[in-house]
């Protein structure tokens, strides 16, 4: 239920701001476009990445753009929901109240996983209405699991880089590494397999590379459970380490800030 | 039976990081050895100059600050720090008014935190409600909160500290930016909640000393992170240690000097005058002194050290 005040509080602050709604609709919509012309470019000239996956790279790229838009949430959000709740001193108000802040961390950004999972479907609904996109729905039951373990990989990621803003204020060095690394090294927009290998060594340590890699399997490559499981195998590898580093780290750092008193400084 | 607040030898320091990052944060004590009680079923004002730590100390009631030693007495329970636990029994009106979502009506805001505080459908309606209506919001309640007034502003937040039916009220400045309408309002809405069954305990911080005179059962006086004073009104007046005031007014002034000799002139030189006695007893001598200097006297009356007298005279002049 107070779960549900977080998402009824930030749907009703972001509906009043329509323009920016209707901007980020047009940004997503001219991103999609230039990477649906960029694969009619090079259709036919097969990379070897893309074979498995048929070929084509439009659908490839759609995939690894769906999957991306978790990464910015996770990587951005939670930090900034921290920081604007200690600029605006909501934080404060919200520490008053009988709910735990992890709670309060997890309410804060539930509107942005919210979206970023309506972003990740309109992407993929978009492709399949008007662009030539044709997944293969059989495992789609597949497919919200690994978005599941995104979505909790990406939130733990987003509590680590929370952890710093509110240690530190500014400056998140979560969001520089992982954002660079996952766009970088995760196979969003090219193969993991054309990196050299020590590179593909460190993108095996990320999650959008497991999860991009398992939805485009499900879609793609037409896999089952039995073919995806040594990657979700490795998204919940991720989230057993990420969970006590992240949650610890979190709590000590509010701990040290109830300490300091800079709670809303910033 | 409902306890109090009991504060003992609180004690908190902040760290003051350097301009230049090769020197080291400095220490300044917010709070040094703070010990009182704020008994349930009463006001208890805090008075206290600029920096006195009136800010810190209520956050740590709040638990929002945790303090460095000391103890705090809840229900009759001690914490070193507030538990999360008591929240729901804490309402903490901050001096922030910054502290709700700009584009959220009035409404809406309370709606949302009165969610957090466990509150669901149609009591949570009408708990918001009602406490929009007891801080006469009723009208301005589905405005923007960006188009509040900054006693608008105020108001809510006590609104929201009030949501919960706390059995401990902690505010910070309440009053500072309401009309005297509304101050007078929201002191009734304090005693109410003092009164039973509630009997809330209220402690409040406040640099208005008519509004302490007024509302308080109790006072403590904070001065550089210290307890310069505390108790009863009353028995702070009694701290200054002054000679007996007394206020003389006259339809026709008596002759001058008609005093000499048994008060001094404190103000006054026509028909209103304050004299300092050394006794009460030289009351009855002063007005026989003034009727044989043809003064045709209409009142006498003791005069009370204001509370700007004793709050001067305990912190050396600075300003509550």
């Amino acid at each position: 239920m107070k779960l549900l005040a977080f998402v009824t509080r930030d749907f009703l602050i972001a509906a009043s701001y329509r323009f920016a709604i209707a901007l980020r609709a047009g940004a997503l919509l001219v991103s999609l476009l230039m990477f649906y012309f960029l694969g009619l470019t090079f259709s036919g000239a097969i990379a070897p990445g893309l074979e498995r996956y048929g070929g084509e790279y439009f659908p490839y790229v759609l995939i690894g753009i769906a999957v991306s838009s978790f990464v910015s949430v996770g990587l951005h959000a939670l930090s900034r929901d921290v920081r604007a709740a200690q600029v605006e001193g909501t934080l404060e108000a919200l520490l008053c109240t009988p709910t735990s802040i992890y709670t309060v961390l997890l309410g804060n950004s539930l509107w942005a996983f919210t979206t970023a999972l309506g972003t990740c479907c309109a992407l993929l609904g978009a492709g399949c209405a008007f662009l030539d996109f044709r997944p293969d729905l059989a495992a789609w039951s597949w497919a919200l699991a690994v978005l599941g373990l995104t979505f909790a990989a990406f939130l733990l990621v987003g509590i680590l880089g929370a952890a710093f803003t509110m240690r530190f204020k500014q400056g998140n060095p979560v969001a520089m590494f992982f954002g660079t690394a996952s766009y970088f090294l995760g196979g969003v927009i090219f193969p993991v397999e054309v990196l050299p290998p020590p590179f593909q060594a460190c993108a095996a340590l990320l999650p959008i590379t497991h999860a991009v890699k398992a939805l485009r399997e499900l879609f793609l490559a037409g896999a089952g459970a039995g073919e995806i499981a040594p990657l979700l195998g490795n998204l919940l590898l991720f989230i057993a380490v990420m969970a006590p580093a992240s949650l610890l780290l979190f709590a000590a750092a509010v701990q040290r800030a109830r300490r300091e008193g800079s709670l809303v400084q910033y | 039976m409902r306890d109090g607040i009991e504060i003992a030898h609180i004690v908190k320091q902040y760290r003051v990081p350097a301009v230049v990052p090769w020197r080291r944060p400095a220490a300044t004590r917010a709070l040094a050895d703070v010990s009182f009680a704020c008994p349930a079923g009463a006001v208890t004002c805090l008075l206290g100059p600029n920096g006195a730590g009136k800010t810190t100390l209520l956050k740590i009631l709040a638990g929002l600050i945790a303090p460095d030693a000391g103890t705090v007495a809840l229900r009759g329970e001690t914490f070193a720090d507030v538990p999360p636990r008591l929240r729901a029994a804490i309402g903490f009106a901050t001096s922030n008014e910054r502290s709700f979502y700009a584009r959220l009506t009035g409404r809406r805001n309370l709606d949302f935190f009165a969610a957090l505080h466990g509150m669901r459908g149609a009591a949570r309606r009408d708990r918001v409600a009602a406490a929009l209506a007891e801080l006469e919001l009723g009208d301005a309640a589905d405005t923007p909160f960006r188009l509040y007034s900054a006693g608008m502003k105020q108001k809510l937040i006590l609104a929201r500290a009030l949501l919960g039916a706390p059995e401990f009220l902690i505010l910070d400045e309440p009053t500072v930016h309401l009309d005297a309408l509304a101050r007078a309002r929201v002191r009734q809405l304090l005693r109410a909640r003092c009164a039973a069954p509630e009997r809330a305990t209220v402690l409040l911080a406040t640099h208005d000393l008519g509004e302490a005179e007024e509302l308080a059962d109790r006072l403590v006086v904070l001065h550089e992170g210290r307890v310069l004073a505390a108790g009863p009104p009353e028995a702070l007046r009694a701290l200054l240690h002054r000679a007996p005031r007394v206020e003389f007014r006259f339809a026709h002034a008596p002759r001058p000097g008609w005093e000499e000799g048994l008060g001094q002139r404190i103000e006054g030189d026509g028909l209103t005058v304050l004299l300092e006695v050394p006794d009460a007893a030289e009351i009855p001598l002063l007005v026989e002194a003034a009727v044989a200097a043809g003064g045709k006297l209409i009142g006498v009356r003791p005069v009370e050290p204001a509370l700007l007298d004793v709050f001067a005279g305990l912190t050396g002049g600075r300003s509550p």
